[in-house]
């Protein structure tokens, strides 16, 4: 499906008011079904994905970002798929928005904003970051608490609505707060589930860093 | 320098992601790690290319030995997914996305036992619908308008329209006009988490697709 198509069959626009089923996963929007997932908070923002014609090709989907108020829904944005030639399609941050929905991403990006599941904004993500972030194992803490691992280059703590990235310094600064560490801390640098489970009981992200700054120092002896 | 099948490694206990001969493993933390199988990714960026390389490995005392590997590109080509849905389920496993991988022709659970066998058409059709976790162990896969096919506790069940081809001999067809405006919220996931057997579970769908249906 074109994206003539897609606008043109679509029957709800940007602003109009909608009727949504209490916590909606798989639902009817306007003549569209479209899936907002299990894994987002829906109490004031929901964003879902249209499922049109996925049986022809992957990423014809359009998205849309619902806000709640009161039992009313409005539509505030409709994303949609676009075929133009991107210089860089790794750059193209919508897939960021289905990977979210379909619980695979802890966060999602528009505009270079990062957002977490409660679609809190966390940091602006620079496309250098974008594509680390992208390329990154996604280890699961507890909810709302991932590390995200770049072997060899940086591990990206997002704790809640707060990140921390610990890069190695022969790279150029990911993000204005990365922590630059020498190279050597990240060569070698592995994790196992033993120490992945002393995380889970810690409350913040400087604790966070800083535990996994002295493993990774561990590591590099 | 890469791995090879017939390479021997050693590895930390319960590895998540460890760096071999300049390799960066991922091995997740939903495997079962009881059995002598475990499966695990590496991913390199080439332009504008994702390279998945997908290993398998066989313990053995404390050694693991490289019996299998498997590379592919990203893709968002359906027609080029028939060829790589093996290794893409391996991946999606590893990720804790599937409670489930697909090899050679079968369905494996966590704890590498054979679920059943599947076609080709079926595997992809599993692949790229929209998975739905109701437990570690259960899942519903969802095909806007065609089919929902449940993986619970390693068994399998196809619901699916009249209207498209059976893609599984035991599938239950219904009619098309069920599934046309199906919907699913969080109570009907909360109802389907406190049922207990795939019987029950089958029912209760077929009962909530007619009630939209009305």
């Amino acid at each position: 499906m074109d994206i003539p198509d897609a606008i043109e069959e679509f029957s709800i626009k940007t602003n109009q008011q909608i009727d949504l089923p209490p916590d909606p996963i798989f639902v009817k929007v306007g003549n569209l079904q479209f899936f907002f997932g299990p894994n987002q908070d829906k109490s004031k923002k929901l964003i879902g994905y249209s499922v049109m014609k996925p049986e022809t090709e992957f990423n014809t989907e359009m998205s849309i970002i619902v806000r709640r108020q009161g039992e009313k829904y409005i539509v505030t944005d409709i994303i949609y798929p676009d075929y133009r030639v991107v210089i860089d399609p790794s750059l193209d941050y919508r897939n960021t928005i289905e990977k979210f929905i379909d619980g695979d991403l802890p966060f999602y990006i528009t505009n270079k904003i990062l957002w977490n599941r409660k679609h809190k904004r966390v940091c602006n993500v620079s496309d250098k970051f974008y594509l680390i972030l992208e390329q990154s194992f996604i280890v699961p803490i507890v909810q709302d608490r991932y590390l995200l691992l770049k072997p060899g280059i940086a591990v990206t703590v997002l704790w809640d609505n707060q990140i921390a990235i610990l890069q190695s310094s022969k790279l150029s600064k990911l993000h204005k707060n990365s922590i630059m560490l020498d190279p050597i801390m990240f060569n070698n640098f592995y994790f196992n589930q033993a120490d992945i489970n002393p995380l889970k009981e810690l409350n913040t992200v400087e604790e966070a860093t800083t535990y996994i700054k002295r493993l990774m120092s561990l590591n590099a002896m | 320098m890469d791995l090879y099948i017939g390479d021997y490694i050693i590895l930390p206990p319960n590895p998540v992601s460890v760096r071999i001969r300049d390799l960066d493993l991922y091995f997740g933390t939903n495997q079962d790690r009881t059995t002598d199988r475990l499966f695990a990714y590496s991913r390199e960026q080439q332009r504008n290319n994702i390279i998945f390389t997908v290993y398998t490995f066989k313990r053995l005392s404390r050694k693991f030995k490289v019996v299998n590997t498997g590379i592919y590109y990203d893709t968002k080509d359906i027609s080029t997914f028939f060829t790589i849905y093996n290794l893409v389920s391996i991946v999606d496993f590893i990720d804790g996305k599937l409670p489930f991988y697909i090899e050679n022709g079968s369905l494996w659970n966590r704890q590498h036992q054979s679920i059943c066998t599947i076609t080709p058409e079926f595997g992809v059709l599993l692949l790229v619908s929209i998975p739905l976790i109701i437990s570690p162990s259960r899942c519903l896969f969802l095909r806007s308008n065609t089919s929902i096919t449940l993986f619970y506790d390693d068994k399998i069940a196809v619901l699916q329209s009249s209207r498209v081809k059976q893609f599984y001999s035991d599938a239950i067809i219904l009619d098309n006009v069920l599934f046309t405006n199906f919907q699913i919220t969080q109570h009907i996931i909360d109802q389907l988490k406190k049922i207990e057997t795939l019987e029950e579970t089958i029912v209760y769908l077929k009962r909530e697709m007619t009630f939209n249906a009305l």
